[in-house]
């Protein structure tokens, strides 16, 4: 059996003439291999996508081999090609394992390993600058989502910047600003028990989300359900469906409305569900009627026929139907009423908390209330006093219509104009957590330009990451198999809870997360603001009322209370009161359709939103507004999630990198013949803000109009040696567009090729 | 009873999405840019009017009568008594005698141990430990099944005398122990 050093020492031989990154593992002088104690299993949390999968790490003396954690029924103890990597990105040389300062130009790859303590006094003294010339306001801080984010974002509110931001604008926003707007609330999908599930282009069986992909899978295995997908191209998911519409980019919201169309001319829908729970049907429905399935089809190339008929069985199969409301998903700048439209769908159905329809979380709060007693535990809040006020409003704040995407993570891409043009005010200091704009922010090089321009940029990755490489600091975090962090929340149809722990030695002087930003608020005398001790402690705070969780957490990884329940299906609510004598009575239905809330201005759904109208004009009730996506010389450039990288973060990952090194340009046999292009020949692509090489992949899988590119690929900077220059950098080809009120950054543009 | 491994590979339900290929990687201790197995999506091919790919498992088939075992002048490569052809590391002088013989390339040179190998359906590792392999372990749908045939209240033992299975045909009749189940995808869909 090879151990941890032998792995190495091989693994670094076959790349004898790479010259490593200082700090990074293969740059180290003699390589660290701490004794890990021989431990058969931990449970913990997967990290190399954002579903955060609960995981069993097994371990063989120094071997470590990830698989999906049974507890997690939904998840099926399965783990995607990323999940079972992880070890790879832990022993990966090219990893960061050591705090380094740039010497030279932002970008020249010109590093020197430091300590962390002069890491932590660098960026003390830069970050106080800036706040004392600017205020905290000019700092901005960033980080992907997910349970790391939590002390990143705590660190800005210390500081007293306003300007804290999320990835959201980036990938997931729209959906969750629309469901905010329209329920007040995020939805869940019940694919699994779903009869009829339509689909626009949320490619479940490549960009994988483990509960989502295997609930769908569930119910096409039952065989009972119908799979509609719209989707310029031929996906997996595509593939898998009982029905695929290469429908044209960007025009899904035309099918959306005439659904709704017909679904309300022939009063197909759930009256007694709209009278109950939705206000502004009437608005909603006077808009709806000028949008016939026969001016969709002229919009987006699905026939008015399947439009009328894909209504008609929609509500055959109510309320056990949906309409998905996707992911990273920006196709247009209409994408808030795109994503409304789909939401209208589903409460035009009526499956709102029914079986195969949509739900909310059951958060021990609304659990253990509808129960009448505590019968899930609940987390304490971690209060800290006495942070301080910011004096500006955010930087995306200038235009009110963003209210509702502000709270849900900001405009990312928004740093960018503040830099680089001080609109509405100068943003000069930049600290990203786990975040890189470089590649997911449209227009890269306005991205860098914003990144030199800054006087101080810190940056806290696991790699040198493509934006990371511009920094002035990068501080090595540990990866998620080298550390615990708090308890997640992870309620579906019942409450649930996972815990991350470390499942192995740290490699090399790494910390995690945790850590670095109190540390890092220690050195500026801020350390008060971050009052536990350690993650650990922190982790007792949450579990102050329920001090038996924590030990019960750290053994099973995951854990679920009570029975599932679904607040309009009676038989779930009998079950439900019958398991607990003191739960809250039915109604006259016998479901609990009477304990709904939603926390809109109107206390129901809002099909049309009269508050929307004061921060956006002629924006209350759904329409359709033309866009233009590309000009008629040109092709849709549209991209995608891949099964084996996720986003920009894996691409340098050795295996994962190995399976998929490029993203191939997806072109129809008959566009190429008309290019002259070949399968397997380099092209060119050229949008309105940059040329960018590729491989012409030739399929019919893809309308005759589109390209397209798996998403992440193409990284400029050397530090990633593996994933450098490999493929075509989709970033560098999208023009800065931001869609009105989701304030999500636009993916889909126009760009002509030709043979390089 | 003696017994009869076999694994299943259901393409109708593969998503051709390589938890296999990377589980298989990491339990086995393969060099990052080998493989024991992969997942080959082709096409799409139009089938009645409709596209579709194709998801192909690429391992060694485990065949009953190895071309690999009569090849190899070492005798480095032996087949147990439940069927399974697995590789002796120490035995393989590298002559590659075997990866010229095998018919479905599921042979190859295995840079970490310096000796060839294959897909043993992980008897040398998780199998033996009582565990299921490592592919099968982590498939996101459930598209692989590994058991005895010869148990008749196996999972395979069921799904081989219930379901429409197929044999890659590659050129003798090696008889392998890889059955595939073939994707039915485009008669089950609905006509539009
Ligand atoms: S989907 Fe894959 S990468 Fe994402 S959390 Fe689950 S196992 Fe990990
Ligand atoms: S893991 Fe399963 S679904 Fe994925 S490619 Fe392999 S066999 Fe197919
Ligand atoms: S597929 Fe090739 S390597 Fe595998 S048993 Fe048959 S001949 Fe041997
Ligand atoms: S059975 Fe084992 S050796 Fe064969 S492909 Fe699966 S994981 Fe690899």
């Amino acid at each position: 059996m090879l151990s941890r050093r032998d792995f190495l020492a091989k693994g670094s031989a076959f790349c004898a003439i790479t010259i490593y990154a200082p700090g990074t593992l293969g740059a180290q002088s003699q390589l660290l291999t701490p004794a890990t104690p021989f431990v058969k299993e931990i449970n913990s949390i997967c990290e190399m996508c954002s579903t955060r999968c609960p995981i069993t790490v097994e371990s063989r003396q120094d071997k470590l081999f990830i698989r999906g954690n049974l507890n997690a029924k939904s998840f099926g103890g399965k783990v995607c090609a990323r999940g079972t990597s992880g070890s790879k990105l832990l022993n990966d040389p090219h990893r960061l394992v050591k705090p380094i300062k740039r010497t030279g130009p932002r970008g020249s790859g010109m590093w020197q390993e430091i300590e962390w303590e002069e890491a932590y006094q660098l960026i003390a003294h830069n970050l106080n600058q800036v706040c004392d010339r600017y205020g905290p306001e000019a700092i901005a801080v960033s980080s992907k989502s997910g349970s790391l984010s939590s002390h990143a974002f705590h660190f800005g509110k210390v500081i007293g910047t306003p300007n804290i931001f999320s990835h959201g604008s980036t990938c997931p926003i729209s959906y969750a600003v629309a469901a905010k707007v329209m329920f007040g609330n995020e939805l869940k999908l019940d694919l699994e028990n779903s009869k009829y599930i339509l689909n626009f282009g949320h490619n479940l069986f490549e960009g994988i989300n483990m509960s989502m992909t295997r609930g769908l899978l569930a119910a096409q295995e039952k065989g009972a359900v119908k799979v509609v997908v719209f989707e310029p191209r031929l996906s997996v998911m595509a593939d898998k469906a009982d029905e695929w519409h290469a429908i044209k980019p960007g025009t899904d919201i035309a099918v959306v409305l005439a659904l709704s169309h017909v679904l309300i001319e022939e009063q197909l829908y759930d009256k007694s569900f709209v009278q109950q729970h939705v206000s502004g049907f009437e608005g909603f429905a006077t808009s709806m009627a000028q949008y016939s399935p026969e001016w969709a089809s002229e919009i987006c190339d699905v026939s008015a026929g399947d439009i009328r008929r894909i209504a008609r069985e929609l509500a055959a199969a109510a309320p056990a139907a949906l309409a998905d409301h996707g992911h990273r998903c920006t196709f247009t700048p209409e994408e808030f009423d795109l994503r409304r439209g789909i939401y209208a769908i589903n409460v035009l159905l009526g499956n709102i908390e029914r079986k195969g329809g949509v739900y909310f979380a059951k958060k021990s709060k609304l659990y253990n209330k509808l129960a009448g007693e505590a019968v899930a535990p609940s987390l304490e809040k971690i209060k800290v006093d006495g942070l301080p006020t910011p004096v500006l409003p955010r930087i995306d704040l200038a235009e009110p219509q963003f209210k509702y995407a502000a709270r849900a993570g900001g405009l990312y891409q928004s740093i960018i104009p503040a830099a680089l043009l001080q609109q509405p005010y100068a943003i000069k200091a930049w600290v990203m957590s786990r975040s890189n704009p470089m590649q997911t922010v449209t227009d890269r090089t306005q991205v860098q330009n914003a990144l030199e321009a800054m006087d101080f940029v810190v940056a806290c990755d696991v790699y040198i990451s493509e934006s990371a490489a511009y920094a002035d600091v990068v501080l090595p975090e540990s990866t998620y198999l080298e550390r615990d962090e708090e308890i997640g929340d992870m309620s579906s149809k019942n409450p649930a809870y996972a815990l991350r722990q470390r499942v192995t030695e740290t490699i090399g002087d790494t910390r995690p997360s945790w850590q670095i930003f109190k540390e890092m608020a220690d050195a500026m005398a801020l350390g008060h603001h971050f009052p536990w001790q350690d993650i650990v402690d922190y982790q007792q705070r949450q579990t102050a009322n329920n001090p038996e969780l924590l030990p019960q957490l750290r053994k099973e990884g995951f854990l679920s209370f009570g029975i599932p329940l679904l607040m309009r299906e009676p038989d779930m609510v009998a079950k439900f009161r019958q398991h607990y004598p003191n739960a809250q009575p039915p109604s006259e239905r016998g479901d609990y359709g009477n304990q709904l809330q939603f926390s809109t201005p109107s206390g129901k759904i809002e099909l049309t939103s009269p508050s929307l109208e004061e921060i956006a004009p002629g924006r209350s009730v759904i329409s359709y507004r033309p866009v233009t996506l590309k000009q008629p010389n040109e092709l849709y450039f549209i991209q995608g999630k891949s099964a084996l990288h996720t986003n920009a973060a894996t691409q340098n990952i050795p295996l994962l990198f190995d399976l998929q090194p490029d993203n191939p340009v997806w072109i129809h046999p008959d566009t190429a013949a008309e290019f002259r292009i070949n399968d397997g020949d380099s092209i060119t692509m050229t949008s309105q803000v940059g040329e960018e090489q590729g491989t012409a992949k030739l399929t019919l899988g893809i309308r005759k109009d589109t390209v397209f590119a798996h998403m992440g690929f193409g990284s400029k900077n050397q530090e990633l040696t593996r994933a450098f220059g490999k493929g075509l950098h989709c970033g560098a080809l999208l023009p800065d567009a931001t869609a009105a009120i989701t304030g999500s950054n636009v993916h889909t543009t126009g760009v002509t090729i030709r043979r390089a | 009873m003696n017994e009869k491994f076999v694994l299943i590979h259901d393409e109708n339900r593969c998503i051709g999405c390589h938890a296999c290929t990377a589980a298989c990687n990491s339990a086995n201790e393969l060099a990052d840019h080998q493989n024991r197995a992969s997942i080959d999506v082709k096409g799409p091919y139009l089938i009645d009017g409709e596209l579709h790919y194709r998801y192909l498992r690429v391992s060694c088939e485990q065949c009953d009568r190895p071309a690999c075992i009569r090849a190899c002048p070492y005798g480095a490569i032996s087949q147990t008594i439940d069927g399974v052809v697995s590789f002796n590391h120490d035995r393989c002088k590298g002559c590659l005698m075997c990866v010229a013989a095998c018919p479905t390339g599921g042979c190859f040179y295995n840079k970490q141990v310096k000796a060839t190998d294959n897909c043993d359906f992980c008897m040398k590792s998780r199998v033996a430990e009582g565990l299921q392999p490592a592919c099968v372990t982590v498939c996101p749908a459930d598209a692989l099944i590994f058991g005895n045939a010869n148990d008749p209240n196996s999972e395979v033992h069921k799904h081989l005398s219930t379901v429409l299975t197929y044999n890659r045909s590659i050129g003798y009749d090696n008889k392998p122990k890889l059955y595939r189940v073939a994707s039915q995808v485009a008669s089950e869909r609905s006509r539009v």
